[in-house]
């Protein structure tokens, strides 16, 4: 079976970093790229169905995504990389380190979903298909009237882009929403360390979710954003940057 | 021609300004709206109605809503298996459990099986495709609706058609390692099946497997395309031409001794249009496989109106599409092939008005009793139509659809 034909994005030098974008592509042109860029070579890949790259015929699950990945990461050059994973994201980074630590050299998760915490009644992650547009917008951001999209503003261009990966989130993450209910038992297998960061607001996935996350992945590290909500890549991009950078450097 | 009498069973009596504050009528209204004595009341009145028309000899049909005032039908085999009891000579349409709902199409093939024996080969299958607030009440992903719709009509067609023991269905969305449905449904090798759809896509689809094609509140145009689709695709596969028995439209009906009666009375159905059609953004225009990408722009846009995402709660929203059935006038209802109303004369020439402009059909659906419409009223309609109007409907007989 061909590989699926991937629309990957880079920049910068240095050490490899994989970032796995969340609910939406990353603007290659936004700050947050370029703040960590200097701190080494970025690779971005959209996921299958997001931005322009194809999905195959019924690639629909996680479960493709995680094997897509494992099998990205065999035919990069690098031995080992840091995965960076932010929400929708942050869950396939999670799964890939879960699976294949030792492809990696470090693991940063970013407000990320993937684990069920709360009991049956207690959704632990906003669920953004059935819950009023307005409310998703507040609960996603620090500081919604700065940073929310506002769609009048967007190109043609960037609005097909967005309605396509919307599409494409909803068949992978819909059922269960946005977890995988085994997950969490085999975080320890994450044998790399760890950085969980986490926006200080955010209302999709909470601090308190992130913290629980951070706490089954032996060793992570859990630091908060101060000042962002769901996307500390838009709000704080060089706080966040920073923060990466620092951790990457530590070790 | 035949018709086949529905009532949505609505629940109008939610006031006024729980309905105007409310985002969505649908989907998301607290059923602590719904008084269950209320609701019974409606349903003892409506099921008497659909005797009546056992009595006139009008065929019937249940459909099946989730979760809204536009409808208490939330489990359509249930009053099918109540009509396959209580009627005792009409036939019987499904349109119908909502199957790409469902977790187990061979439930569904059971409970059709079921409805057919005990009217004694009475029960017509209908397929009808969902979406919108629907998706959230059931659970269900919209974005691989259609493929899930298509593999479960091929389950349950296959259910009520193999006797030979347990068979084996291993799909990309169903899997039943040992379906056996006993009993075996009456009418051999299964019920006529009916498809509801507008979408070219699916018409073409219902026309190569020879579906009944049911168009519901399309207007004309919309109606004579999809049927076009439908012959299209069966010579573009070198099936056999079809007959209008194949066609069939479902629209708004009301009957009275005069025009001005049968307007005045009949505009009371419109209450589905403008009130029960109300529904937020995240299960319309938001909602994922609903729109392809391409429309984006166009779907985007604007939003920061009371539909967006920018929108204050509690404003009144709808897709544009609703939006211009929610200010339709009984005029343009009229006009627009969405309502037949007025005397027995006036409505049997607006229903073969119509009937001529799209092609022909030998299906006439009435949507009747909708909103604050009585049940006297409701069954003096019914009376009307099966005596004074039906009659000459049923001289209209099969042709080769062209």
């Amino acid at each position: 079976m061909p590989a699926v034909e991937l629309e990957v994005v880079r920049h910068g030098a240095g050490r490899p970093i994989v970032v796995l974008h969340g609910m939406q592509t990353l603007d290659p042109r936004g700050r947050f790229v370029e703040a960590l860029g200097r701190h080494g070579e970025l690779i971005l890949p959209s996921h299958p169905g997001f931005g322009a790259s194809e999905r195959p015929k019924d690639f629909e699950t996680v479960y493709d995504l995680v094997h897509h990945y494992l099998e990205f990461l065999e035919t990069l050059p690098h031995a080992r990389v840091t995965l960076l994973g932010l929400s929708f994201g942050g869950w396939l980074a999670a799964e890939v380190a879960a699976t294949c630590s030792h492809r990696l050299d470090a693991l940063v998760l970013v407000d990320a979903f993937g684990i069920k915490i709360g009991d049956r009644e207690t959704p632990d992650i906003l669920d953004v298909f059935n819950t009023a547009p307005h409310e998703v917008r507040r609960r996603s951001w620090h500081d919604p009237e700065r940073w929310a999209p506002d769609f009048d503003r967007l190109s043609d261009e960037d609005l097909v882009r967005r309605a396509r990966g919307w599409d494409a989130l909803c068949l992978y993450g819909w059922q269960p929403y946005m977890y995988n209910p085994q997950l969490a038992r085999w975080l320890r297998r994450i044998i790399v360390p760890t950085l969980v960061l986490w926006g200080a607001s955010d209302g999709v996935v909470t601090p308190e979710y992130g913290r629980t996350y951070s706490a089954l992945i032996p060793g992570a590290r859990f630091e908060l954003v101060e000042a962002a909500g769901h996307h500390p890549e838009i709000e704080q991009p060089d706080a966040l940057a920073a923060r990466v950078a620092a951790f990457l450097d530590r070790r | 021609m035949e018709a086949w009498w529905q009532c949505e069973v609505p629940y109008p009596f939610v006031p006024k300004e729980v309905l105007d504050a409310a985002d969505s009528v649908r989907g998301s209204l607290p059923n602590r709206y719904c008084d269950p004595a209320i609701a019974a009341d409606l349903f003892d009145e409506v099921l008497d109605e659909f005797l009546l028309c056992d009595d006139l000899g009008m065929n019937v049909l249940a459909i099946e809503h989730h979760a809204g005032i536009n409808s208490l039908l939330a489990s359509n085999p249930m009053l099918v298996g109540i009509l396959a009891r209580q009627t005792r000579r009409v036939r019987i349409l499904s349109l119908g459990t909502l199957l790409s709902l469902r977790a187990d199409p061979v439930r569904v093939a059971e409970e059709y099986a079921t409805a057919d024996v005990i009217s004694r080969g009475r029960l017509e299958i209908g397929f009808v495709k969902s979406g919108g607030t629907e998706m959230a009440s059931a659970n269900a992903n919209p974005v691989n609706n259609v493929e899930r719709y298509w593999e479960a009509i091929d389950l349950v067609t296959k259910a009520l058609t193999h006797h030979d023991g347990p068979f084996s269905w291993e799909g990309k969305h169903f899997t039943h390692r040992h379906v056996n449905i006993w009993p075996r449904a009456w009418q051999q090798p299964h019920p006529r099946m009916w498809a509801a759809t507008g979408d070219p896509e699916t018409a073409a689809e219902v026309g190569r497997r020879g579906l009944v094609h049911v168009l519901i509140l399309r207007g004309p145009d919309g109606t004579r395309r999809a049927f076009a689709a439908h012959r299209r695709a069966r010579a573009e596969a070198g099936l056999p031409k079809v007959t209008t028995d194949n066609f069939a439209y479902a629209a708004f009906v009301y009957v009275g001794d005069t025009d001005e009666e049968g307007l005045r009375v009949g505009s009371k159905l419109l209450w589905f249009l403008h009130t029960s059609l109300k529904v937020a953004p995240q299960y319309s225009k938001f909602l994922p496989g609903t729109t392809p990408p391409q429309f984006a722009p166009q779907v985007y846009r604007g939003s920061a109106g009371p539909a967006g995402p920018n929108a204050e709660p509690r404003v009144a929203t709808a897709s544009q599409n609703a939006q211009r059935l929610t200010t339709i006038t009984p005029e343009q209802a009229m006009a627009q092939g969405i309502l037949f109303a007025g005397n027995p004369d006036s409505v049997y020439r607006q229903i073969m008005d119509f009937h001529d402009q799209v092609g022909g059909f030998g299906h006439l659906s009435l949507v009747g009793r909708s909103g604050f419409m009585t049940h006297a009223e409701s069954e003096k309609g019914i009376r009307l139509f099966a005596t004074e109007v039906l009659p000459r409907l049923r001289e209209v007989k099969p042709v080769i659809a062209e």
